[in-house]
């Protein structure tokens, strides 16, 4: 057996120790401190073991490959051998199978499936990521990073050695773990920075470093999972195989030699081409670093320019100083490079916005329910109305302001000096940087230097504002058609106020919108709406009413009026001598009424009434004619003439009244049902 | 070959170098940006404030820097309840514009600006729960501009504040009041005021309609009778005048008491004549039932024999 053999199967045993050793301390490094890479790092370190593990399991299957090939050997040189034998001594050998087993099967079918897992990992690892830099968290940097310094080393010095013992024969297996382990030695590097320098001056360290190192480590996971593909489509040489734990990629960086000479190498080894051979790649090794230095020199040579767009200013920090009254103008200005000085740009000209009146709703339960009579009025999501819930911006609810109410005289009898209201009002201020005076001080300066927080100040200012002029102000007077002279009012004042404070802006628009009682009064508002129009509807009817009235009353009197006027309506009438005898008997004088000529017949036309009257008196006449002849006759026969002509299809109840004793009862009322006295018979 | 050697790692050794002098430059210089106070301390002692632009140091940890936000700051105080003078209660959010203005003492007392929040909330907090206790709501809300106090209010909070706020380090600036409300108890009840309140105002509507609308009726009443009455008086005298005419004709008739029987007969014609159910109870004395007693026969033999 070979001694290398039994040497290695000794190192990849410690080096999983030390790995697994070093895992546990990343691990609790991971725990302890909350920056980002100390994860990453721990996954590094986790890889580190993982794979020290794989390694040495394959120095032991060789071991035990080779064992069992020696002890082959003696029993084939202790017995004659024959075909037959040999062919059933191949097949028992079951150390070489297992060796075979898992270089062709089983470790190949780990790396994809692993390769992939850890790419998922690290996908969901990325979408999960939150950018806030968890600095508030952070104590005790100090100690951490010298922790991180100390796992640094540690890492390097495996690292080191391994790398080292890898170039002995046989020991090409160990290279994958050492890469891993100066990669781990890497990030605790870039970990100890991260924490030197987070809490300082860069802020955003963590994030930047998570990403770059998060992107390295799905590219070292997609090429692990690869890594056998891309192994059998390699030429076949007389030299070193790699293992397919070992990464291309991680050993550009942890070979011994330049970064191009491995690039070189690599390539060599996996396409066949002699790169190194080639008079371009002796010509890239002695102006590549120069090449790239330039590049990096005229790149950082860049932050030496800034270009203003138009609509915004800057201003320019040279090594943390400012000049107040300087203002940059939109255009191409040159600074010191980074980090000696810095041009801050800000959309100046832009005009920004902000609202009063609203905050941001709190979480509370469900609502109570509305009381009687003011319930929120059903409406489509697309009608704005005041009575209705959550018709302002997502997430917000209207502040309900105190205002002031004038007090009527009723009320200053009862000894009442003020009195509130409520009302909701929505403010929206638009505003933009000042233009810089002559001389003065920079606007934009004050706006972004002076103020922590510019715009929340303003927010502050302009609320109060809003707030002392409600309180100062009628309730009615403020709902009425003032409103505009209230916004120009209001943003006079803002404006005021925000230079008092030296804010640096100019307020461009100031509105009242949505200005109305709050929602759970609006109800009673609509409802004195309502009432002003069942008013004018009331005396609509009324007058609807009088107006039938009147005419009915029009009609009647036309028609009386008619009646009358035709009772002295003249119609032609044939006078003959015996009517003008009573004419003029009476008086009356016939010449006056007119006369026409009807078929050749003189008529003349005569008043209805005087006509009636003449034949009256005619008829009378003839009566009295008869009466003096006959009176009693005349009378009785007229009088009975009467009662047949009228009492002949009367119901007549006839009784003699002379027998005074006798009670009568009459039942008068219509019967409901039919008998045989009220039958009809039915005329033959 | 230890010529070759040195040659072959002298970028190595230079890069080395140029880190270590970085490393030296950045731990002995800072700079002190136009809004940050930057305060140098000697193993942990506040020394010196350095000025702003480019500074030197020892390098830690002999020296370490403490930078302070030199901006003015924004605090709120949110809606707290507050007593006024005449025993009613008010909810008031207090905002502040604040800056450190002494900060050696700012970062003895407070130490950072992220503390200051907890320091600010009673340096603002207890001079509005001792000012707004003199005033009275008539003070705060009324539309008597000479009456109203708020500004005055505002100036006696700030002056407080920073009697209390120098002990800090910190410059109270400006006090205002984004947001007052009264308590949720009273502001329900003002809501129900404000409800009856339109609500009377609509009542005292509709009654008026009603009011006009009734007077608009009877007035219309009154016309609408006027014209009746005026029509009928007309009607009336145009009969009048007719019937004048045809008075005079029956001026000639000679026998009034045959004209007052015949027209009763016209009269009982008429009556009777309507149809309608009817029914007469009649005496049996009324001719001619009066037949129906048979002694119509006695009399006409009565008649009979004396005429004869």
């Amino acid at each position: 057996m070979s001694e290398n053999t039994i040497k290695f199967k000794k190192y990849a045993f410690s080096s999983v120790i030390i790995a697994l050793l070093l895992t546990l301390a990343c691990f609790y490094m991971a725990a302890w401190v909350p920056v980002y890479v100390a994860d990453l790092l721990f996954y590094a370190a986790a890889n580190t073991s993982l794979f020290s593990l794989l390694i040495w399991n394959e120095y032991r299957l060789s071991y035990n490959a080779e064992l069992e090939a020696e002890e082959q050997a003696k029993i084939k040189r202790s017995k004659a051998s024959t075909e037959l034998f040999d062919e059933s001594d191949q097949a028992l050998m079951l150390a070489g199978r297992a060796l075979r087993s898992w270089r062709r099967g089983i470790l190949p079918a780990f790396t994809v499936i692993y390769g992939i897992g850890a790419i998922v990992l690290l996908v969901m690892k990325w979408s999960a990521w939150k950018l806030e830099v968890p600095v508030s968290q952070l104590t005790n940097q100090l100690p951490a990073a010298a922790c991180a310094g100390a796992l640094a080393v540690c890492f390097f010095l495996v690292a080191a050695f391994f790398s080292g013992t890898s170039r002995q024969k046989g020991g090409m297996l160990l290279r994958g773990f050492s890469a891993w382990a100066y990669c781990s030695a890497l990030i605790c590097v870039v970990l100890l920075t991260v924490l030197f320098f987070t809490s300082k001056e860069m802020p955003h360290l963590d994030n930047l470093s998570n990403r770059i190192i998060l992107v390295l480590f799905i590219g070292l996971a997609l090429e692990l999972s690869l890594n056998y593909l891309i192994d059998l489509y390699r030429p076949r040489f007389q030299q070193d195989e790699k293992s397919i734990l070992e990464s291309r990629l991680l050993a550009l960086f942890t070979d011994s030699g330049s970064i191009a000479g491995n690039v070189a190498h690599a390539l060599d080894y996996q396409f066949g081409i002699k790169v190194t051979e080639s008079g371009f790649y002796h010509f890239l090794l002695k102006k590549f670093i120069p090449l790239l230095s330039i590049q990096l020199l005229a790149l950082y040579l860049l932050s030496c320019f800034a270009v203003i767009e138009n609509g915004h200013r800057g201003i320019h920090e040279r090594l943390g100083t400012i000049d107040e009254k300087s203002e940059l103008t939109p255009g191409i200005h040159m600074k010191l490079p980074w980090p000696f000085a810095k041009i801050h740009i800000f959309p100046a000209d832009k005009v920004q916005a902000i609202e009063v009146g609203q905050k941001p709703k709190k979480n509370q339960g469900p609502e109570a329910p509305p009381e009687p009579g003011n319930e929120v009025v059903n409406v489509t999501e697309d009608v704005m109305l005041w009575s209705k819930k959550n018709h302002n911006e997502e997430g917000m609810e209207e502040i309900n302001y105190i205002i002031s109410r004038e007090v009527d005289d009723k009320e200053k009898s009862a000894g009442t000096l003020a009195s509130v209201s409520m009302i909701t009002v929505i403010v929206p201020i638009h505003y933009k940087i000042k233009q810089k005076s002559p001389n003065g001080e920079s606007p934009l300066y004050k706006y972004l230097f002076k103020h922590n927080n510019a715009k929340q100040t303003l927010k502050s200012l302009a609320s109060h504002v809003v707030m002392s002029y409600l309180s100062s102000t009628d309730y009615f007077e403020f709902l009425g058609d003032n409103r505009q002279v209230a916004a120009e009012k209001l943003q006079e004042l803002v404006q005021a106020e925000a230079d008092r404070l030296d804010l640096g802006v100019e307020i461009v628009f100031l509105a009242l919108e949505s200005t109305h009682p709050p929602g759970d009064v609006s109800k009673s508002y609509d409802d004195v709406i309502a009432a002003d129009y069942d008013k004018k509807s009331r005396v609509y009817d009324a007058e609807v009413r009088n107006d039938r009235d009147l005419s009915d009353a029009e009609i009647k009197s036309a028609n009386t009026l008619g009646d009358a006027q035709a009772e002295i309506e003249v119609l032609a009438y044939e006078l003959k001598p015996h009517h003008q005898e009573i004419l003029d008997k009476a008086g009356v004088d016939s010449t006056k009424f007119k006369t026409v000529d009807i078929d050749g017949k003189k008529m003349t036309m005569v008043p209805r009434k005087l006509a009636v009257a003449i034949e009256r008196s005619l008829r009378y006449k003839t009566q009295v004619d008869g009466f003096k002849a006959q009176p009693h006759l005349y009378a009785l026969i007229n009088y009975l003439d009467t009662i047949e002509e009228t009492l002949t299809n009367t119901k007549k109840i006839i009784i003699d009244s002379s027998k005074a004793s006798v009670n009568f009862r009459f039942d008068l009322k219509p019967k409901l049902t039919p008998d045989l006295e009220g039958l009809e018979i039915p005329e033959k | 070959m230890a010529e070759h050697k040195k040659k072959r790692h002298w970028p190595a050794i230079i890069i080395s170098l140029a880190c270590a002098l970085i490393f030296i430059i950045s731990s002995m210089t800072f700079t002190a940006p136009d809004s940050e106070y930057v305060v140098v301390t000697r193993f942990g002692a506040s020394e010196k404030i350095a000025s702003e632009g480019l500074n030197f140091k020892w390098p830690y940890p002999m020296e370490d820097t403490v930078r302070l936000d030199k901006r003015i700051q924004h605090f709120e105080r949110p809606l707290t309840q507050t007593a006024l003078a005449d025993v009613r209660n008010l909810l008031v959010s207090v905002s502040a514009e604040w800056k450190i203005e002494d900060p050696q003492l700012f970062l003895k007392t407070v130490n950072s600006v992220k503390n200051a929040d907890n320091f600010m909330k009673n340096i603002i907090g207890t001079p509005t729960g001792n000012v707004f206790p003199k005033y009275s709501l008539n003070t705060i809300y009324t539309t008597n501009r000479k009456a109203h106090k708020l500004e005055e209010i505002r100036r006696e909070i700030l002056d407080q504040a920073n009697l209390i706020s120098v002990k800090y380090g910190i410059k109270v600036l400006n006090v205002g009041f984004t947001q007052s409300a009264f308590p949720p108890s009273a502001t329900g009840s003002i809501f129900k005021m404000m409800i009856s309140e339109r609500k009377r105002k609509a009542e005292q509507l509709r009654n008026s309609g009603k009011k006009e609308a009734e007077k608009k009726i009877r007035q219309g009443k009154v016309t609408a009778s006027n014209i009746e009455t005026a029509a009928e008086i007309e009607a009336e005298n145009i009969r009048a005048q007719a019937d004048l005419k045809a008075t005079e004709i029956y001026k000639s008739f000679q026998n009034p008491q045959l004209v007052a029987f015949l027209r009763q007969l016209d009269s009982l014609k008429k009556i009777l004549s309507v149809k309608a159910n009817t029914q007469l109870v009649i005496d049996m004395n009324t001719p001619p039932f009066n037949l129906l007693k048979g002694s119509f026969l006695e009399e006409m033999k009565k008649q009979y024999q004396k005429d004869k």
